[in-house]
């Protein structure tokens, strides 16, 4: 075929994997999009017949909105306890000779390897009531009663930020490795103190990497849903939830098709904000 | 502060600096040896205290048949979702690395931005578009949803190993009368080799471990290893979960360094067959 020859290598090689992107992630978004238009008809059938029932419902109960919010509210301090606990280490791992870094650093990332639901998990051993932390509390004599630390809002925080933190100090630890010694080095000689170094120059120069760590951080944790489903307790609303529960259980696909679009859109208008904050292209760089 | 060595202050902030690293590594890996610990323990509730020693709950994996299915499950279902993002990402990897073309930065980001979207999202999107051309969930769903997830890490991992092999070797190869083809099966090819594996171990590894996209496409007896074992925590915390959790991390732990190992044996393989002209000065 003429048609056939004429297509350049470089596009025949891209082809396949830009026809599964187009099919099986923008596709998908678009039947979301769709759905959420569609009537669920008692019976549980859904009908391709258009309806702004389920849009309806979404903004007229405050509970949807409620949930997104402290959704939002407990991604938001799960970055933030990520970016401040994860910077000192990667600021260490991009001091340390090389002799002792490939160490300590497959050390830090050999967690994220382990499977996501097996650490999870782990923190039921160690917040629980027979848990780690309240033996060595019951041990010591420091309480009388095991402290309630699981099944809250903290332990939901405290699992994420066990799961997100390799990925931030990843990135942090990326974006240490542009700043240019020499320069700390001046600073240094022209009477600069350590610490002025690194407010004038090193912090500046990591700032990339921090900030594509914390939008990785912050897009992972609100999207989550298996760590509150482990690890939170009753008071806990988490919109992941929300849509799980009315797709599988309640196979209420309008409904949940509406609370997705409503999730692609809150995200990628955060999305938008943080790009205009930070500038595109840090966002991309810790990806790359 | 006149001298010459660090001040006491600039110790003392190098002291802390390193104290709270330490910290960081005991919360990262305290959680994990806590797992393994108490899978040896005795008693049948998976907690504290320890009382003592045994394998048998180990034993007892074995004879589990729902974790002997739901590893088979999840075994068949990475080795054919990474094989095939495998395939296609090493060929968009190639392009991207190798190429200049018209509309090459849209095709980069087309194919990373995946990467921002929600498992959660993936999940209902590839099932409802699934029920609207009128088929429901399957086996097969499942490796075209671990392909979708898989295949940004693939095109990443790849096309940054790639960038790092200097194109002289095959410009080389080129100007003494290969064909690209030839090229890239001569030259290319096992040179990549590391690369294109890193990215295949990279796919199964995310495949093996994905839950939350998983639980919208599996059919309803079809349980993956996270499934299930998310399924019994359901329930109780025992120690029949310790001890496959613990398995989890020996193999989680051991894949990516045997892997590492296995590409740095390849990379000095495929080096020592090369003339010792092209060998870089260290």
């Amino acid at each position: 075929m003429i048609g056939a020859r004429a297509i350049p290598l470089p596009w025949v090689l891209v082809a396949p994997g830009l026809w599964c992107v187009a099919a099986f992630i923008v596709l998908p978004i678009v039947s979301v999009g769709a759905y959420s238009f569609w009537t669920r008809l008692p019976s549980g059938e859904v009908q391709t017949v258009f309806t702004l029932g389920n849009w309806r419902e979404f903004f007229t109960d405050p509970f949807y909105v409620a949930v997104l919010w402290s959704t939002l509210k407990l991604s938001t301090a799960t970055t933030i306890i990520c970016a401040l606990v994860g910077y000192p280490p990667a600021y260490a791992l991009s001091l340390i000779g090389p002799r002792w870094k490939g160490l300590l650093v497959v050390m830090l990332f050999l967690p994220s390897w382990i499977s996501y639901v097996v650490r999870t998990m782990s923190w039921l051993h160690v917040l629980g009531k027979n848990g780690l932390v309240n033996s060595l509390l019951l041990g010591a004599g420091v309480v009388g009663e095991p402290l309630p630390l699981l099944y809250n809002d903290m332990s939901v925080v405290m699992g994420l930020v066990h799961y997100l933190l390799p990925l931030m100090i990843l990135n942090v630890y990326i974006g240490l490795q542009s700043v240019d010694r020499n320069v700390v080095d001046a600073a240094r000689t022209l009477g600069a103190t350590d610490w002025q170094a690194f407010l004038a120059v090193t912090f500046p120069w990591s700032l990339p990497g921090l900030s594509a760590g914390c939008l990785l951080c912050f897009i992972l944790s609100a999207g989550t849903y298996v760590t509150p489903l482990v690890l939170g307790g009753p008071g806990t609303s988490y919109y992941a939830a929300l849509i799980y529960e009315s797709v599988i259980p309640q196979a209420d696909w309008p409904l949940g098709a509406a609370l997705a679009l409503v999730f692609i859109f809150v995200l990628a208008m955060i999305l938008v904000a943080y790009g205009r904050l930070v500038g595109m292209g840090h966002m991309f760089q810790g990806i790359k | 502060m006149t001298a010459a060595g660090p001040s006491l202050g600039a110790r003392a902030s190098s002291g802390l600096l390193w104290l709270f690293t330490g910290l960081v590594y005991v919360f990262m890996l305290a959680p994990v040896f806590v797992i393994v610990l108490l899978a040896f323990n005795p008693p049948e509730f998976g907690s504290f205290p320890i009382t003592g020693m045994t394998l048998k709950w180990f034993w007892a994996l074995a004879d589990n048949r729902p974790i002997i299915e739901a590893i088979k499950t999840s075994l068949l279902l990475g080795l054919a979702s990474s094989t095939i993002s495998t395939v296609i990402g090493t060929a968009a990897a190639y392009a991207l690395a190798r190429f200049r073309f018209v509309g090459r930065d849209i095709v980069q980001l087309l194919l990373t931005l995946p990467i921002l979207v929600p498992h959660i999202i993936l999940g209902v999107g590839l099932l409802l578009a699934f029920r609207l051309i009128g088929m429901s969930k399957s086996f097969t769903l499942l490796v075209i949803g671990h392909v979708a997830i898989t295949l940004p890490f693939v095109v990443l991992t790849t096309q940054h190993r790639l960038q790092a092999i200097p194109s002289s070797l095959e410009e080389a190869a080129r100007t003494l009368g290969a064909n690209r083809f030839e090229t890239f099966r001569e030259i290319t090819l096992p040179l990549t080799l590391p690369a294109i594996f890193a990215g295949f171990l990279f796919a199964f590894m995310m495949s093996f471990d994905e839950l939350t996209a998983t639980l919208f496409w599996r059919p309803a007896n079809v349980e993956t290893v996270p499934t299930h074992v998310l399924g019994m925590l359901q329930y109780s915390v025992n120690q029949e979960i310790n001890a496959l959790a613990t398995a989890l991390i020996v193999v989680s732990v051991a894949l990516p360094l045997g892997g590492m190992l296995i590409a740095r044996r390849v990379a000095l393989g495929g080096r020592a067959k090369q003339p010792a002209a092209v060998e870089k000065p260290a």
